[in-house]
């Protein structure tokens, strides 16, 4: 937005505020705190433009912007016991391990039950795992894309993704 | 009949959106933001877009247009455009030529971007603190005339009742952040109206140190009857207990997973606020006398170790005793901090000699049962007994804290409104 005006910005929040509110709610798992994170964003980059920064890809800058703060709040809200409850947690996971996403079943679902219990279930994943499985199928970034934001190789958001669906089902099981 | 969990996944935030009013209101801070910190060198139509959208957010400087005072009015509209009005208007009190930026302007714009029930409550608690802070600094000057005192007074009351409402709403959602807030905002209170005290010469923080007890009392219920529901209280040991005995097993491992999430969250409570309390200390020592600085180590060593206590407390699984060795140790270093910020002109004595060392109440080592079977429970703090003894050999002069409207660096919701 090089020589942009506050209508350009307004714009950008207009198309991306929507989005970025979906994947914090999903992320955090409280509206309240993902309309704050989503506002933060929005000023965070505000702040950044007027100091004078380029940005090139509204999308992907917003969400890493998103991404950071999210990370943050984690850091701060779980200082000592988010590595212990990783290890437990991982440990499940790796207990878990099953066929992968897709299963069949005699029972006949409610599919609106079945994604209420999707909405509730994604916040209860690991933060890894709900971070990865937010960005690919509810913002529709693509691995690669994932692996930039967040610093990973695209292999370790692909493995990642593939235990995250696979834990998903088993909690919903 | 094949399920694709992924199409789930899509169809959960396909129907996960920001109602029409969400987003309404989330632009229209945008647009404040924006209209606030505007992109420097802007276009003639830009100015005027910013004209129109600051309409709102600067009517309250409008009084500066009717006072023909065109010098100052210049050199106000000058740093208001260019953005730095509102860092200088920060230190100003009341009097000053800036002081309605500083509360016209820079905590509109701290309310308007409070979103979530916690900020909102945060911000007020931080601007009651404020007007007090400035109360007590007028009157040690000897200029807090009595219009003064009643405008003070009357937009701290407005603060304080609207922190105390947002407390209540938090205890509906969230007993724990909701004792955690409360315990900050009373701890604060009555540290400030033992400043009120030492500053009332004349009698004339009288009537706002009444009015500062009352609203203490407000949150302390409020605290207490949390304290209540996250089943912390001494009385509410006793209900377990009760319902321990009668074999209501379920409800006593719930009670117990909500003292968990109590203590800890009174535990990362006190652990910002042992920093916040060491950072401040770090910048007015050199103002400070021996005595007083090493009374103020002493008072956050005693903290810290406190909160030692409480980890130990918390890992033996005694959450009650846990969270209030918490509570103490939060209590200590938010009166300490209220202290050292008192503003420069006033000379105080509030730094007590320390307490002995909170180790010898109790043995944390190896007690890893509940207090939930104990015969005597502890008691619910009184975070109101004004516990800080007054040592007459220590004076304090510290200086205002400037701080500045921090917009959610950290992504907590918080909103920093410095002193």
């Amino acid at each position: 937005m090089k020589g942009g005006t506050e209508e350009d910005f307004l714009a950008v929040f207009r198309e991306h505020y929507d989005g970025l509110f979906r994947h914090a709610f999903f992320r955090v798992s409280s509206r309240e705190r993902a309309l704050d994170l989503t506002q933060d964003t929005f000023i965070k980059a505000w702040d950044y433009l007027r100091g004078g920064g380029e940005v090139k890809q509204f999308k992907g800058f917003l969400y890493r912007i998103m991404h950071n703060l999210i990370i943050d709040e984690y850091r701060r809200k779980k200082t000592e016991s988010l590595d212990d409850m990783s290890d437990e947690r991982r440990a499940l996971i790796d207990a878990d391990l099953a066929e992968g996403g897709v299963w069949e079943t005699e029972e006949r679902i409610d599919e609106e039950e079945l994604v209420v219990k999707v909405r509730e279930q994604l916040g209860n994943l690991p933060p890894d795992y709900c971070s990865v499985v937010t960005m690919r199928y509810i913002d529709g970034f693509s691995p690669k894309e994932i692996a930039k934001m967040t610093g990973e190789t695209e292999n370790v958001i692909s493995v990642r993704l593939h235990r995250a669906i696979i834990k998903l089902r088993t909690m919903l099981s | 009949m094949k399920i694709n969990l992924i199409d789930y996944i899509k169809k959960a935030g396909e129907t996960t959106s920001l109602s029409a009013l969400e987003q309404e209101k989330l632009e229209g801070v945008l647009t404040e933001y924006m209209a606030m910190k505007p992109i420097r060198g802007v276009s003639g139509t830009k100015d005027a877009r910013l004209t129109e959208v600051r309409g709102g957010l600067f009517s309250s400087l409008s009084f500066i247009h009717l006072k023909k005072r065109y010098m100052p009015i210049a050199i106000i509209l000058a740093l208001v455009l260019s953005g730095s009005a509102s860092y200088a208007a920060e230190g100003s009190m009341p009097g000053d030529l800036l002081y309605p930026v500083k509360v016209g302007v820079n905590e509109k714009v701290g309310s308007a971007l409070a979103l979530s029930t916690e900020s909102k409550a945060t911000l007020d608690a931080k601007l009651a603190e404020r007007r007090l802070a400035e109360a007590t600094h007028l009157a040690a000057d000897n200029k807090l005339t009595t219009v003064m005192s009643a405008r003070l007074s009357n937009d701290f009351e407005a603060h304080a009742d609207r922190a105390v409402a947002n407390t209540k709403e938090l205890e509906k959602k969230d007993a724990s952040v909701a004792i955690g807030f409360a315990s900050n905002f009373e701890s604060s209170l009555v540290a400030h109206e033992t400043l009120l005290a030492e500053v009332n010469a004349k009698g004339e923080t009288d009537n706002l140190r009444a009015l500062v007890r009352e609203k203490a009392l407000l949150v302390s219920k409020i605290r207490m009857n949390a304290e209540g529901q996250a089943e912390v209280s001494a009385r509410s040991n006793e209900s377990i207990a009760t319902r321990k005995a009668t074999g209501v097993s379920e409800v006593v491992k719930v009670d117990a997973h909500v003292k968990e999430e109590t203590a800890l969250a009174m535990g990362r409570n006190v652990k910002i606020a042992i920093k916040d309390a060491e950072t401040i200390l770090a910048r007015v020592e050199g103002r400070l006398d021996d005595s007083t600085l090493a009374n103020a180590k002493a008072q956050i060593r005693v903290a810290l170790e406190l909160a030692v206590k409480g980890d130990s407390l918390y890992k033996a699984g005694d959450f009650t005793s846990a969270f209030h060795a918490y509570q103490d140790a939060l209590v200590t270093v938010r009166k300490l901090s209220v202290y050292l910020n008192a503003s420069s002109g006033v000379n105080i004595r509030i730094l007590a000699p320390v307490k002995p060392s909170p180790q010898t109440e109790s043995d944390t080592g190896g007690n890893s049962e509940t207090n939930d079977d104990a015969d005597t429970p502890p008691e619910s703090r009184e975070i109101l007994l004004g516990d800080i003894q007054v040592d007459s050999s220590a004076n304090v002069r510290t200086e205002t804290n400037a701080g500045s409207v921090n917009v959610g660096g950290s992504g907590s919701g918080r909103v920093n409104v410095g002193l």
